[in-house]
């Protein structure tokens, strides 16, 4: 266990090297027109094999959002409601209209989630997980689309030397995955790093103490990108 | 191994440079009690759900942090699937008194189970 989370560490560290060195930044100006409060996150669409993407990528958006200032509706509710009224699967759900979503929840964005890599294959000593995530957030009134996002990561585990540790890591890997997925542990560093990096994720919502400096700053980013456009022949 | 170990530290130093902020919110078991409840096909032991929950909300109490959004709301759904209503009720309710961007939905889902014989 301890062994995996330092290997969850070590990989955090890894992103926020490429987060802070290389991303291009988000033209955040369509967001600034009518920045959200609120997000009604949907059970996201299931690309892979793996039954347990879907909830397990779900189960791991909440924290890093809320964080980010938002409000989070309640997603195992609002999954629950969704079922129980006739949409069985995450393609339903994105089917339901915006109007509709308006009526019963009332959010200010709506977020669809797209899982594409969810999982472990193991060979002989060891094992590669990886997950991706891909998500688009849209003003819940117009349909606009205010952000968009997506991050990949992939965790290799065994291979740290001798023989006899390689086969043990092998195997703590694959109990694991059974009482603690090692790929939802992965779906939160991916989770929280497409939401969260500071060039591209979203902005502080307004329960984060950087959200006023956050959308100022943008806003005056903005204005000088559009002066020096002015300014230019 | 030399480089590994290399890279393992500069993004160690990385990390604490550029993300790692406290997180504002008590999460306690709340997003694993959301993993263990839509992926569990129903075999979820609903009554055990319950009382970590509850657990997470008295922790947050003794710390003197807030709960984090979406928190009641889910408490309630455990109340109504044991089909204890005026427990979900008052749960829902503290949703929508901690976070007034929950009302619409709140105030719809009460009405219907108040429709409910």
């Amino acid at each position: 266990m301890r062994g995996i989370l330092r290997l969850g560490a070590t990989l955090a560290g890894a992103l926020a090297l490429s987060a802070c060195a290389s991303t291009p930044p988000f033209d955040y100006s369509i967001w600034l027109q009518n920045p959200p409060r609120s997000i009604l996150v949907l059970p996201p669409i299931d690309n892979t094999i793996e039954p347990l993407a879907c909830y397990g990528c779900l189960s791991t958006v909440t924290q890093p959002l809320a964080e980010r200032g938002f409000y989070v509706f309640p997603v195992a509710v609002v999954d629950a409601m969704m079922r129980e009224n006739g949409l069985p699967t995450p393609n339903d759900m994105h089917s339901v209209p915006l109007a509709k979503l308006r009526e019963i929840f009332a959010p200010d964005a709506v977020l669809y989630l797209t899982v594409s890599e969810w999982g472990t294959s193991y060979q002989v000593v060891s094992s590669v997980s990886s997950v991706a995530i891909a998500g688009r957030l849209v003003d819940a009134r117009t349909g606009t689309e205010i952000w968009r996002g997506q991050h990949r990561l992939a965790q290799g585990s065994g291979g740290g030397g001798n023989l006899i540790g390689m086969l043990a890591s092998a195997l703590v890997t694959q109990v694991a995955r059974s009482v603690n997925d090692p790929s939802r542990q992965l779906s939160s560093v991916v989770s929280g790093e497409m939401f969260a990096n500071p060039r591209n994720g979203l902005l502080p919502g307004p329960y984060h103490d950087g959200h006023e400096a956050a959308l100022t700053a943008e806003r005056d980013a903005m204005a000088a990108r559009a002066a020096a456009a002015d300014g230019s022949p | 191994m030399r480089r590994r170990l290399i890279l393992a530290l500069a993004a160690a130093v990385t990390a604490a440079a550029c993300s790692s902020t406290p997180q504002r919110y008590e999460w306690g078991s709340y997003q694993e009690s959301v993993y263990l409840l839509t992926a569990g096909e129903g075999q979820v032991d609903v009554d055990a759900q319950i009382q970590a929950m509850n657990a997470t909300v008295e922790q947050a109490r003794q710390r003197d942090r807030p709960v984090p959004p979406g928190m009641h709301a889910h408490i309630g759904l455990l109340y109504s699937m044991r089909g204890e209503l005026d427990l979900a009720t008052a749960a829902f309710e503290t949703e929508r008194e901690l976070y007034p961007e929950s009302a619409g939905f709140i105030n719809g889902m009460l009405t219907r189970m108040r429709a409910q014989p």
